[in-house]
């Protein structure tokens, strides 16, 4: 926030600025250039060329396309609870909207993941020490999905083709012969630019016991990346990504319009909005969701949801109808779902563009599912606790970060595989500034009880006071960051980063690198760079320059250097205080007088005395700051001096290190390199200072005197042994 | 006729707690060669501290709330014992971080130098034992010193081969507890409720927790064997304590119980009453740190009140089959 403003003024000034940036947004259908009203008219052209495509009465033809639609899926699909299967059957209706034809398709088959144990993934689980399943596996623990037929419909005067024998898989990112997440279809001809077709597919699935938030607990189910999944032909090629376990996923927007069958009790969640609902004569189900312009479809069933509903309004912002499936045991904290679910609708939609689909689902999952925690299209889920006070920043924080990725995830369809940051990191930073906007600070909260030797945490919350759990170590998550500093380049593509480093560079390194941006240029100008990146990029699938050129171009400052350090490096930062050091600046040694060199002995003068007594001594101060780190960022050095006086240095911070040298009345007090904590990135804040004389030394005293009364206590408990 | 019969178990801790607070100069005594310890480990990472804070006025800064981000700062660039730092243990709950540590044996796991300590700790309590419960059996006496230290000294052998046994028998129970919990999570599997789990979990845990107590218990009973009648041999002592635990499981496992209730409670007031690292003046620091001390006295009182309770226990029972005897 600049200077001097008070905050009410800052609203209204960002309050009117987003109005206007809402408005445009809004409008964005209308002023669309003429070559997207053509490509729309080829669009419908070429679909209605199509032979024997399903008619969709879900889709009202009217109703203006948001994104590109070239990916469509119309799926029907049956659950069995015993048997933990899914059967399938779905249409694609795809359109080339690259200028290249292609010759193949390309599927995900994301649950072939946990077909068996020497899958990419699961090798990558395994270096990650991550596994969601501790121990070993049962059958009816691992997960797959077959394709039990594939074929091309017919169009265009061309006869249906069966592709099944076509079939092979692929393993595009290293080779592994024994992975199965990828398989590609030969077709019989091409696929011309602009050029439309169907592909009927069925296929059978076992549901796994969860991986990745994805399979089953007891009778809960979440079903997400659950069918065969066409990757994004990119003109040069296909982007289909083997599934990797540190990084997500990447698809074309569609159409989807899903019938799920299910037995009668069973409570529904799914992406979309609710079209019909079918009770069949064997005692099923079934129900059918469609939703427009999204990338992902994700569903989620059980018999113990208890189904909420709420509304988001705003002034300046669109309605959106909430729904929440809670478990029972959680009811006390729907409010407080509901309440995160506003914040991050209204922050976001005011920072960078409202939210456009007019509903949104929440899911409190079951207990022990590890389905908690994830984003999809109109749907995520949150995950909370029993016993779970307000204030500890649970389940508000997760909240508003899934709530989030509706806009940098859902909105902006960033290559997950590629450029995790994309969307990690930017929500990650979003989160942190729309949680301590609404809830401050939060209260450090440890859950005692933690079972020995198992995955589950600790029971019993108890708030720590005391404990500073501010933005910048919530939202940044430093700790995270510092573990994986100079692991990876943060342009290494997400899929390639060693697998536990994949959290800290993606997620941490991003918020930070953006709260450093925030702070060095002020929110008032980074906001409006990223709500245009926002606008410029809805329902697209930006790369990482269309974000620094996006930067750069509404900030009006060249940031290229600051990108090549953060980004396109591994560098770390650490500035610090190498030594700071007051004395009297009386010449001491040899000088030269009248009759040839003078020895001057050193004065003994312990204050700012002069050798009479009076006062009036200068003291010379000489003050070391270092960069120890690789990266190179500007920084303030920050002189303040015993009466009070301060005086700051700007450094390029380039050299390796660099001496300033005041003489003053009085004696240095303390020197800080960063003083305003601008470089959230810088690894060691300890050294930032250097207090030429300590005070004190009550702060170890009191650490350590804590510290000792736990030991002491430990001392005791161990006397139970003897 | 007077009824002969064994004594209550809140009679007998009551008993025990009048006898021990009687004593002041034992619970002192106990209390200083624990805080000893304590307080070499306390000098050491203050020291670490400072060093490790140099001339950063986040020194001055520490005197406030604790700053998080500096904390991890801290641990992370530490292996010594500044590694052990944790929120948990500068709060005022750092008491349940101990508790939940006697209930999963993790201790063992911790920093080395600190468990070195504490095992050295053990020792020198396996020793002092030697005096406590020979002067709580003859408990007319004053205290001496020179008195007590040389019947320390005396069963310090027979104690510490003792504690040898149990060991093995706290080792086992660990052991039955790492494949226990694991157990109840596969058996778990498929519970979607935390609240089921959790009391899953809790039941696995007051499993763990009577096995302990069992050995411990135990112990405690056997030592008092070894004194009471001067036996050599620990482990005949200890098969005596078995069979008098196993002899009288209301009694034994009811006054333990009793106990740690009542200790139980004193770590709550204990949270409730101490400021917690918010608290920046001198003053307070030093309040706090004098509530530590009381509660730690407090909780070495309920230990030697135990162990007066259980020899008032024993002599009941020795008074009622002495009686039984007789009769017969």
């Amino acid at each position: 926030m600049p200077a001097g403003r008070s905050q009410e003024v800052y609203r209204l000034e960002l309050r009117g600025l987003l109005e206007r940036a809402n408005r445009i947004v809004m409008l964005l259908p209308r002023l669309f250039p003429l070559a997207v009203l053509v490509v729309a008219i080829a669009v419908f052209t070429s679909e209605a060329m199509v032979l024997g495509q399903v008619e969709n009465p879900a889709v009202d033809p009217s109703e203006r396309s948001l994104s590109a639609r070239n990916a469509n899926y119309s799926i029907e699909v049956r659950l069995d609870p015993e048997t933990k299967t899914l059967t399938g059957r779905q249409i694609l209706t795809w359109r080339n909207i690259q200028d290249q034809p292609t010759d193949e398709l390309w599927f995900h088959l994301y649950w072939n993941a946990w077909r068996n144990n020497q899958s990419t993934w699961m090798s990558e689980d395994r270096i990650r020490e991550r596994s969601d399943l501790k121990g070993e596996l049962a059958e009816g623990d691992w997960g797959w999905i077959e394709i039990d037929q594939m074929v091309l419909l017919a169009s265009g005067g061309n006869e249906t083709t069966d592709l099944t024998s076509s079939l092979r898989f692929a393993a595009p990112d290293d080779g592994n012969s024994n992975d199965r997440t990828v398989v590609v279809a030969t077709l019989p001809q091409t696929v011309n630019p602009g050029s439309t077709i169907q592909v009927e597919t069925t296929w059978r699935a076992k549901i796994p016991r969860t991986f990745a938030r994805t399979g089953f607990r007891g009778d809960f189910f979440f079903i997400a990346h659950w069918f065969p999944k066409l990757g994004v032909f990119q003109g040069t090629g296909w982007n289909c990504h083997q599934y990797h376990a540190s990084t997500e996923y990447f698809s074309d927007y569609g159409v989807y319009d899903v019938a799920i069958t299910l037995p009668k009790g069973f409570v529904l969640g799914a992406t979309g909005r609710l079209l019909e609902r079918v009770e069949n004569s064997d005692g099923s189900v079934t129900v059918r969701h469609v939703q427009e312009d999204v990338h992902a479809f994700t569903w989620t069933t059980s018999p113990n949801y208890i189904a909420l509903e709420d509304r988001f309004e705003s002034e300046v912002l669109p309605d959106v109808d909430l729904r929440l499936l809670i478990q029972p045991e959680h009811l006390e904290q729907a409010d407080r779902h509901f309440h995160a679910t506003k914040v991050a609708l209204d922050r976001y939609g005011q920072w960078y563009g409202p939210y456009p689909y007019g509903h949104l689902t929440i899911i409190d999952p079951a207990w022990g599912s590890g389905a908690g925690g994830m984003e999809y299209p109109t749907l995520f889920t949150a995950g909370t606790r029993l016993f779970n006070p307000f204030g500890g920043g649970s389940p508000e924080g997760v909240t508003i970060h899934e709530a989030g990725h509706q806009f940098w995830y859902g909105l902006i369809g960033n290559n997950e595989f590629e450029d995790a940051w994309l969307d990690e990191g930017l929500n990650t930073f979003s989160t942190g500034r729309a949680m301590h906007d609404e809830y401050g600070d939060s209260i450090y909260t440890y859950r005692f009880f933690v079972p020995p030797e198992t995955n589950v945490r600790g029971f019993f919350p108890v708030f720590l006071k005391g404990f500073r759990y501010s933005r910048s170590i919530y939202g940044s998550r430093l700790g995270s960051y510092r573990s994986t500093a100079t692991v990876d380049r943060q342009d290494t593509p997400s899929f390639q980063y060693y697998p536990s480093a994949a959290g800290g560079l993606s997620y941490s390194k991003t918020a930070l690198w953006l709260g450093t941006l925030e702070r060095y240029l002020g929110w008032d100008r980074l906001q409006p760079a990223m709500a245009e990146f926002f606008r410029q990029q809805l329902f697209s699938h930006p790369k990482p320059e269309d974000f620094f050129r996006t930067i750069n171009e509404v900030t009006g400052s060249d940031l290229s250097w600051f990108f090549d350090e953060v980004f396109r490096s591994s560098e770390h930062f650490d500035y610090g205080v190498g030594s700071a050091v007051s004395f009297p600046a009386d010449p001491e040694g040899f000088h030269e007088g009248e009759d040839g060199l003078v020895y001057r002995s050193p004065p003994d003068i312990p204050d700012n005395k002069d050798s009479s007594g009076e006062i009036g001594q200068v003291f010379r101060t000489e003050v070391v700051v270092r960069r120890y780190g690789s990266g190179i960022f500007p920084v303030d050095v920050l002189l303040v001096f015993e009466d009070g006086e301060e005086i700051r240095h700007q450094w390029d911070g380039a050299s390796r290190w660099r001496l300033f040298v005041e003489e003053r009345a009085a004696k240095l007090d303390y020197a800080a390199v960063d003083p305003d904590e601008i470089l959230l990135l810088d690894l060691r804040r300890i050294n930032n200072t250097w207090v030429v004389e300590q005070q004190t030394k009550q702060a170890p005293v009191k650490w350590a005197s804590r510290w000792m009364l736990w030991f002491e206590d430990f001392l005791s408990m161990l006397a139970f042994y003897g | 006729m007077a009824r002969q019969s064994k004594i209550g178990v809140v009679r007998a801790l009551f008993f025990g707690l009048m006898i021990v607070v009687r004593r002041p100069s034992l619970v002192v005594l106990v209390w200083l060669v624990s805080m000893s310890f304590a307080l070499v480990g306390g000098v050491a990472i203050e020291s670490e501290l400072r060093e490790a804070m140099g001339h950063s006025r986040l020194l001055d800064g520490m005197r406030g709330a604790v700053d998080l981000g500096l904390m991890e700062e801290l641990v992370a660039e530490s292996d010594g014992l500044i590694s052990t730092i944790q929120p948990v243990r500068l709060s005022s709950a750092a008491v349940f971080d101990n508790l939940e540590r006697w209930i999963s044996g993790d201790w063992a796991s911790d920093h080395r130098g600190l468990v070195a300590w504490g095992i050295l700790f053990v020792l020198a309590w396996v020793f002092l034992q030697g005096g406590v419960v020979e002067h709580l059996i003859e408990r007319r006496r004053q205290l001496q010193l020179k008195v007590f230290f040389a019947a320390s000294g005396e069963y310090f052998g027979r104690f510490l081969r003792l504690s040898i046994l149990t060991g093995a028998g706290y080792y086992c129970v660990y052991r039955i507890g790492k494949r226990l919990f694991p157990w109840i999570e596969r058996m778990a599997v498929d519970v979607t409720e935390e609240r089921l789990e959790m009391t899953s979990y809790l039941a696995g845990a007051l499993t763990v927790m009577v096995l302990l107590s069992l050995v411990h218990l135990v112990s405690d009973y056997a030592k008092i064997a070894l004194v009471m009648h001067r036996r050599r041999s620990s482990s005949l002592a200890a098969v005596s304590g078995l069979f008098q635990v196993l002899a009288n499981p209301l009694q034994t496992f009811g006054l333990f119980a009793l106990s740690a209730s009542l200790l139980l409670v004193l770590q709550l007031f204990y949270l409730w009453v101490s400021p917690g690292p918010e608290w920046r003046s001198l003053a307070v620091l030093f309040i706090a740190f004098l509530i530590g001390q009381l509660y730690l006295m407090g909780r070495w009182t309920l230990r030697l009140a135990r162990y007066a309770a259980e020899i008032q226990l024993v002599e009941s029972w020795t008074r009622v089959a002495g009686r039984g005897r007789r009769e017969t």
